[in-house]
């Protein structure tokens, strides 16, 4: 039996009442901000905490920091030790190791972007953990965008749900017929490739027949869709938008000069 | 092989209880149905038989292996398993590697595969589609290379679960041949099914669980005379039976030549 | 008018070397409940698939001849376009949750917001269908927490909710177990006393024998014997093709020649059938030997 699988979390939080027109602007409007607004750590450290002290007022933040780590940990290390080892502009060194040396640059840059991928994501999940996507495709199609690309945009995990599920089926119909899937690495590794033609052939099938039941639902009908739901908007949430598109704007026009006048 | 499993309880993370304290003895050579609604324990009992789960309290016995002390994939040399559905169990590009994965992951020497592999094609009627990819076939055909792939592991024990969903009249009598076959190897074959028809023309001993216990256990004949089939609808009962009830006898007839013996005398 | 008028109906899929279906021609009076039988490969889920509308929309392939559904030629209108009139449901429960909607309520609203029909409306039709499939305590429960039978019950929910002129089933009880199959077979018998016309392709061949008004049957693409439940299902052609009889026919038949089974009485496709029959013979060679 699979769960549904994805990043929402159902709930009542003044977060998941918000317009999903108006997470989505923050989550775009921190990430502009976090790459390309000025004061580079600062740039990148406010919008994240400002993501999470709103997270954190709807009950959410735990679960968003610990997707936070689960997704970044490995990368980050990964990030340390390639730019402690490898940046060119690496000067002071902190700790040898036989010819390598860590250094003091390359992992102060490695912790700025793990720093810009973390406010990202805590920015981009404070829409996705409070937002059901049916309802951002439906806030998107109102706002006008094509239907079919509203929904290519909303619904990014809409294959997940079965799976995880899916994966432990077949790897314990693999089991039993003798596949080992324990012992070293090496083989649990090896374990993982007949692994990847039943998953896909099924999901294929799966999908298939789920694309026959969506035209049956009348998916592709000529009509404008309806709602079952209504989304509430207000004049604050639309103005709240604008300034966040203003502000985003602004802070990226500032930086942007400043590198022009800095290369001058 | 014997199969002991001794006072076995098992629940789900998350609390869903699926067995509760089942004992069973299973001789070698038996033809049994597991039956009962979805979620009765069924699947969860059979993956228990080859160390897909582990009991929380009891244990499980397969000849001398407790399934405790083996991992899957050694209890796959006694027990072969296939799953309802067999798209999660095909993997290879052609039936012909498919079926030969068993063998090759038991360390069968090249020259025993393509004797093992080349007889159960032949067996199950599947020599024509030997080359072809497994996804190119239909799904009951899909079945079958699934079937064969556990059949050409020669186990001792051999569990199916639902192997008559979704198959036409014609390949139910080629199962019931392969089972056949079977029994005259005197295998032990646990057959998970919904389908009592097929059941009582092809299994000696039933099985019924509900909710995680075994409610009854007896041979096609007590098993059909008893009380609670009136009062369940987890099953149907046989045509067979039903209509012998219907014509007011004392013993449920199995099949057709049984009634038609019950029948003539009076 | 009838609901469903197919005519010379051959279909290829696309690189295959037969056609899947060839020269189908029937029409079914609207309210029936016609079941459709055949071996694996017969093209049963075929026809349901043309029945649909979705061949040769979504498969392309090449069609000749015709097929109507409510007046609606199946190509001259989208799968969109038909959407309203024509419901199908599949063998898998899982795979027809659209996988966007969290509540079983809201998966049923689907197929309303899509057909544009006004918020109004919704709630009531809603309502209505989760009583009618037995799901209206799960109206806040998630899709992928219900059982199989749930899901499949939710699957017609979805679909019955647009009220569709005509619904196709293709093996909707495979995945099932007995009481989930009770339930599906329930909830067609009350869309057909209610005026739906239903088409349920099956190999559960008993509850067809009891239930369908018609009987179709295929085998290679054609269509091989078209008619009662009684006649069809007591058919020397359906051994050959693989359909098979059911047990109490079977039974009946052997028992004939023994005089078991009355010779007048055409042969059963039914217990009740079945039963009577044989009692009829029984009394009969007891009047004949009163010593017995």
């Amino acid at each position: 039996m699979s769960t549904h699988f994805s990043l929402y979390q159902p709930g009542s939080s003044y977060l998941h009442r918000l317009h999903p027109l108006t997470k989505l602007t923050f989550s775009l409007a921190a990430a502009v901000v976090v790459f390309g607004g000025p004061g580079g750590w600062l740039a990148a450290l406010f919008p994240g905490l400002l993501a999470m002290l709103l997270l954190w007022r709807a009950g959410l933040a735990w679960r968003a920091a610990l997707t936070i780590f689960r997704l970044l940990a490995l990368l980050t290390v990964v990030l340390f030790l390639v730019h402690g080892f490898l940046n060119p502009h690496n000067k002071s060194i902190l700790l040898s190791l036989g010819p390598f040396g860590l250094g003091q640059e390359g992992l102060a840059y490695a912790a700025l972007v793990a720093l810009r991928l973390a406010a990202t994501l805590a920015a981009s999940l404070l829409l996705t953990v409070s937002t059901q996507p049916a309802h951002l495709v439906q806030a998107l199609a109102e706002a006008g965008l094509p239907y079919g690309l509203a929904y290519l945009l909303g619904s990014p995990l809409l294959l997940l749900p079965q799976i995880a599920g899916r994966v432990r089926s077949i790897q314990a119909a693999q089991q039993a017929r003798g596949l080992k899937t324990e012992g070293s690495l090496l083989q649990r590794a090896r374990a993982l490739f007949p692994l990847a033609a039943p998953l896909i052939f099924s999901t294929l099938v799966d999908v298939e027949e789920r694309s026959l039941a969506l035209e049956v639902r009348g998916f592709s009908a000529p009509n404008p869709k309806t709602s079952l739901n209504e989304l509430v908007d207000s004049p604050a949430q639309r103005t709240a938008r604008w300034i966040m598109i203003l502000l985003a704007g602004l802070l990226l026009a500032v930086e942007l000069s400043w590198r022009v006048y800095a290369s001058h | 092989m014997l199969i002991q499993i001794n006072n076995v309880c098992f629940s789900y993370p998350g609390g869903v209880e699926a067995l509760l304290d089942v004992s069973l003895t299973v001789q070698p050579g038996e033809m049994i149905a597991l039956v009962g609604a979805n979620g009765s324990g069924k699947t969860t009992l059979a993956r228990h038989l080859i160390g897909l789960l582990q009991p929380q309290a009891g244990s499980i016995q397969i000849g001398d292996w407790a399934t405790s002390e083996h991992a899957p994939s050694q209890m796959a040399r006694r027990v072969a398993y296939v799953f309802q559905n067999p798209d999660e169990q095909l993997f290879c590009q052609r039936v012909w590697d498919e079926v030969a994965f068993g063998p090759q992951n038991l360390g069968c020497t090249p020259a025993e595969v393509t004797s093992r592999v080349k007889s159960t094609l032949e067996w199950l009627n599947l020599q024509a589609e030997e080359q072809v990819n497994p996804r190119d076939l239909i799904y009951s055909i899909r079945k079958r290379v699934a079937l064969a792939s556990a059949l050409v592991m020669q186990t001792p024990v051999l569990i199916l679960d639902e192997p008559t969903a979704g198959l036409d009249s014609r390949e139910q009598a080629q199962l019931s041949q392969v089972l056949a076959s079977l029994r005259l190897q005197q295998k032990t074959v646990i057959v998970i099914t919904h389908d009592m028809d097929f059941a009582a023309e092809n299994l000696d001993r039933f099985i019924y669980l509900q909710n995680g216990s075994v409610l009854a256990d007896a041979q096609a004949s007590a098993f059909f005379s008893a009380e609670f089939l009136s009062q369940t609808s987890d099953l149907i009962a046989p045509q067979m039976v039903r209509l012998s009830f219907s014509l007011g006898h004392t013993q449920p007839s199995l099949c057709a030549d049984q009634l038609l013996r019950n029948v003539s005398t009076g | 008018m009838p609901a469903i008028e197919v005519s010379s109906l051959t279909y290829t899929y696309p690189g295959a070397r037969a056609p899947a279906l060839q020269g189908i021609t029937f029409q079914v009076e609207p309210g029936q409940l016609i079941g459709v039988v055949g071996a694996n490969g017969a093209g049963k889920s075929s026809l349901c698939l043309a029945l649909a509308g979705l061949i040769p929309a979504l498969f392309h392939g090449q069609m000749q001849g015709t097929v109507k559904v409510c007046g609606l030629d199946t190509r001259l209108h989208t799968p969109g376009q038909l959407a309203g009139k024509i419901g199908l449901v599949l063998q898998n429960p899982a795979s027809q949750l659209s996988g966007m909607r969290y509540t079983v309520y809201e998966e049923t609203a689907f197929g309303l917001e899509n057909l544009g029909v006004p918020r109004s409306e919704m709630p009531a039709r809603i309502e209505r269908v989760l009583q009618q499939v037995g799901l209206a305590a799960l109206g806040e429960r998630s899709p992928y927490t219900l059982s199989g039978g749930q899901q499949q019950r939710l699957a017609l929910a979805s679909v019955l909710v647009l009220e569709p002129a005509v619904l196709i089933l293709d093996e909707p009880t495979t995945m099932l177990d007995p009481q989930g199959s009770q339930a599906v077979f329930k909830i067609i018998r009350e869309a057909v006393e209610a005026g739906t016309t239903v088409i349920l392709a099956e190999h559960h061949l008993e509850w067809i024998a009891r239930y369908a008004d018609r009987v179709i049957a295929l085998a290679g693409g054609e269509v091989i014997l078209d008619g009662l439940p009684e006649e069809v299902f007591s058919s020397p052609l359906l051994l050959e093709a693989g359909i098979g009889w059911l047990r109490c026919t079977v039974a009946a038949q052997q028992a004939s020649p023994l005089g078991l089974w009355p010779a007048s009485m055409p042969l059963p496709v039914t217990i009740d059938a079945a039963a009577a029959g044989f009692s009829k013979a029984a009394r009969k060679l007891r009047d004949v030997d009163p010593d017995q």
